[in-house]
């Protein structure tokens, strides 16, 4: 007690309120009145509520038996149904003056219109008109409430109260989008010609959902009959447009052609769309060449519809295009599209070239002449046999027997027994050959046989030149004969069997191809074949820098690894180790990726270089050399990134003989049992003669028999 | 010949009001319940020569009344259901317990009093 008084006098400022009873007492009573009114007031409204129900509801089983009376009666019907008809009628106007009577059987009947089908709906829009409710309707149009105007709106539309039209149609562009909304809906239910009226006169957009409300509505119209919706597609809006294009399909009016192949021109992607999609419904063939002509300046959602539309009612005349697109385009959905529309059309044209597992263990045929630039050409090599496809024009050729095959090592008699073989037998050659196109191309396939076989060293190019001019010319009278898409066809085939052959040509397409198209595509495949040539000059150019014969030619483990690394994160891996376990042999590699990539890598290749510049400064200038006068790795690099190319690319090119590949120290080297023979006999090798040593002729020669025998001779003599 | 003896079971008092109105012009002695309970009551107490029903009822669904019929009270009376178009699953399940037929709403009262003529027709 003494500890409380003690605090209670060392904190003064806490003090109770000094606050009359009397007050609080006031207070108390005040705000008991006021829960007491709160609650009394709540009752009051809920118990008013519930009555206004109760009435309500007994009201509307009241007026039930009178509305279904009214619906149901017919003049035939006994005359004490007609007296009370005739009672029921009396006593419901007297009512009618009283707004809630009203009020009450208007919602009678807009629920009961909800429920009920066939004649007896269409007595209830009639006795809804008889009974004067309309009007309250009208009243609302006038309101300055929305909803209230809404209300009305679809009152009379759903009461199908076909004088309230023009009233309605005044709202069609209220800037109120709910009441708009209505309106139009309304507007189209009411008339027949409705839809029309909407179509003439709307200024604001038509949503999508709008759009299908719309139709439904039209659809709900007995017996309608649709105005020709093409005259809209002329409208400056272009969602009339739109949802004209939505009814054309709906109504399958084919008849508008013209106007919707002009729509695709249209600066407006929804509208472009909504035409492809009719162009597509309706199969309309002829405007597949103006999709054709828009593609190129459209987006690619376009691109994508119109690849899709080309796709399913194309031809084969549109190949053509599809190819371009695919070879041109960048972006992959388009390109996907292409292609799928190519096979849509000429089914299994374009088979899957990516993430395909090739059979390592299958030996490759070194080439020449610039064969793995080709994918016209796909060519599968086994050990004693040879199948190579044409793909573009559909020409097989399969089992063509080459013994013992060996590109780099084989004698010039090989090679003309081959040629032979191969080539000289020609009848057995074209028998084997499936020709699925017209005579013209099968010469044109046996041209494009020589020059594969050219190019796999089967024939001497030099050895016929005269032969070579007279078929350019004989090529060049064959390509003016041919039509559209064999043209087309050949240009694809056109790759690089032979620069000069090939540039020949082009410049003979240039020059007298009439389509614009195919023109162009020459034009830049001239272009390109002139670049490589301009870059193989420059190359032969530069001094080449002898290597010693004894040393390896330096060949980055990291070349074939970057090869296939197919994402930016793979190649930078491996940037990253070129750095860190890399050493001059890196640097020719890096330089190239310095060259031919982009962003990151780019840089990260430059990183890579600097370093490894800075760590072998004797190799540089010797590693650049080499890089120039080796054009192997950045070729095949080049092909890595640019494309999808065929099995082939993986052929290193070797232009040059100086420059050595693995294959060719492999060829230098002397065979194993040979070796035994040379040490157990106590015979030099001479290097000079290793390649007649190698390559085909393992047979021991006579010289070596001789040899043998007077050794045996000596033998028996001692 | 005695009247038909019809049970309406319909939520909406209007539209049962209505039906029955037109049901009763056409000669026909009608019942009007509108809930579950107090149709299954009214079956319990007598059974009416011919039921209609809206699928969609508190207390009591129309394929309850179907299931209740056919395989408890093992009674085979017509019954038509009423039901709104959207509700086609449950109109195909009491179809497989065993109505007779079904009426999509809105509902055409000319079109009901010929089926219910059907089916009574069929069945007696």
């Amino acid at each position: 007690m003494s500890i409380s008084k003690i605090t209670y006098c060392h904190y003064l400022l806490i003090s109770s309120p000094k606050i009359h009873a009397d007050i609080l007492w006031d207070l108390t009573v005040l705000f008991l009145t006021l829960g007491g009114l709160y609650f009394l007031f709540i009752f009051f409204f809920r118990n008013r509520f519930s009555s206004i129900a109760r009435k309500r509801k007994s009201k509307r089983a009241e007026l039930a038996p009178v509305i279904s009376n009214f619906l149901f009666y017919t003049p035939q019907d006994p005359k004490e149904e007609q007296k009370e008809y005739v009672r029921l009628k009396i006593e419901i106007r007297e009512y009618l003056g009283d707004k809630n009577f009203r009020k009450i059987l208007a919602n009678i009947l807009f629920d009961l219109q909800r429920d009920i089908s066939g004649d007896a709906r269409n007595r209830l829009f009639k006795l809804f008109i008889e009974l004067g409710l309309h009007h309250d309707s009208f009243k609302k149009l006038s309101s300055w409430r929305w909803n209230t105007v809404s209300q009305g709106i679809l009152e009379l539309s759903q009461m199908e109260v076909a004088d309230s039209f023009q009233l309605i149609s005044k709202f069609i562009n209220d800037r109120r989008g709910v009441v708009r909304k209505q309106a139009e809906i309304a507007i189209v239910s009411l008339n027949d010609h409705g839809i029309e009226h909407l179509l003439d006169t709307t200024k604001y957009a038509i949503s999508e959902w709008q759009q299908l409300k719309l139709i439904e509505a039209i659809g709900s119209i007995n017996d309608y009959q649709p105005p020709k919706f093409k005259s809209w597609l002329v409208s400056h809006n272009k969602d009339v447009v739109l949802f004209s294009l939505r009814l054309i399909r709906h109504f399958n009016q084919n008849d508008a052609a013209a106007s919707i192949a002009e729509l695709v021109k249209h600066k407006n992607d929804e509208v472009k769309i909504a035409a492809i999609d009719c162009i597509q419904e309706f199969n309309f063939f002829d405007s597949v060449e103006i999709l054709k002509k828009v593609f190129w300046k459209c987006n690619t959602k376009v691109k994508i519809q119109i690849l899709d539309t080309v796709g399913k009612i194309g031809n084969q005349g549109d190949l053509m295009f599809l190819h371009e697109v695919s070879s041109v385009e960048h972006n992959f959905a388009i390109v996907s599209k292409a292609n799928g529309a190519i096979n849509t059309i000429a089914p299994d044209t374009v088979l899957p070239t990516r993430d395909i597992i090739e059979d390592l263990n299958t030996p490759i045929v070194r080439d020449k002449s610039g064969l793995e630039d080709s994918d016209f050409l796909q060519i599968d090599v086994d050990c004693d046999e040879v199948t190579y496809t044409q793909k573009a024009i559909g020409i097989e050729v399969d089992e063509v027997e080459v013994y013992d095959l060996v590109a780099d090592g084989q004698s010039p008699e090989t090679t003309e027994l081959l040629s032979d073989e191969i080539l000289g037998d020609g009848a057995e050659t074209v028998s084997n050959i499936e020709i699925e196109e017209s005579p013209l191309l099968t010469e044109l396939e046996y041209e494009l046989d020589q020059s594969l076989n050219q190019s796999l060293g089967l024939i001497d190019v030099n050895l016929d030149q005269t032969g070579t001019k007279d078929n350019l010319d004989e090529l060049r009278e064959g390509y003016q004969q041919m039509s559209s898409e064999e043209r087309s066809l050949f240009l694809d085939s056109i790759e690089k069997p032979g620069h000069q052959e090939a540039i020949s040509v082009l410049e003979f397409i240039v020059e007298n191809e009439e389509e614009s198209e195919l023109r162009f595509r020459a034009f830049n495949k001239l272009k390109h074949l002139d670049n490589e040539i301009g870059m193989e000059e420059e190359i032969e150019e530069l001094p080449v820098v002898p290597k010693p014969e004894d040393k390896l030619p330096e060949y980055s483990v990291f070349y074939e690894l970057y090869r296939y690394a197919s994402d930016l994160d793979s190649k930078a891996i491996l940037i990253n180790e070129m750095m860190d376990i890399g050493d001059e042999k890196e640097i020719p590699l890096l330089r190239n990726l310095v060259r031919t990539e982009q962003g990151k890598i780019k840089q990260l290749a430059g990183k890579a270089l600097a370093y490894l510049t800075k760590k072998y400064p004797e190799e540089v200038l010797g590693s650049e050399v080499h890089e120039t006068t080796d054009p192997t790795h950045s070729e095949t690099l080049d092909q890595t990134n640019s494309s999808d190319t065929d099995q082939l690319a993986e052929v290193p090119v070797q232009n040059e003989p100086s420059n050595m590949t693995d294959d060719d120290i492999e060829d230098e080297r002397i065979p194993l049992e040979l070796c035994f023979l040379y040490d157990e006999l106590g015979i030099s090798y001479d290097k000079e003669d290793k390649k007649e040593d190698l390559g085909l002729n393992f047979e021991l020669s006579a010289e070596f028999f001789a040899m043998i025998a007077t050794e045996n001779q000596n033998l028996e003599d001692q | 010949m005695k009247p038909k003896r019809l049970l309406l079971a319909e939520d909406d008092t209007m539209l049962a009001s209505l039906l029955k109105y037109r049901l009763e012009k056409d000669g026909y002695v009608v019942a009007v319940k509108h809930d579950g309970h107090q149709m299954k009551t009214a079956i319990t107490e007598q059974l009416p020569d011919a039921i209609i029903s809206d699928v969609m009822m508190p207390y009591f669904s129309g394929i309850e009344l179907v299931d209740y019929l056919r395989n408890d009270l093992k009674t085979d009376i017509p019954i038509i259901l009423i039901s709104a178009a959207s509700n086609e699953e449950n109109v195909v399940s009491a179809l497989k317990l065993g109505a007779n037929d079904f009426i999509a709403k809105p509902v055409s009262p000319t079109e009901l009093l010929i089926r219910v003529a059907r089916e009574l027709n069929r069945y007696y």
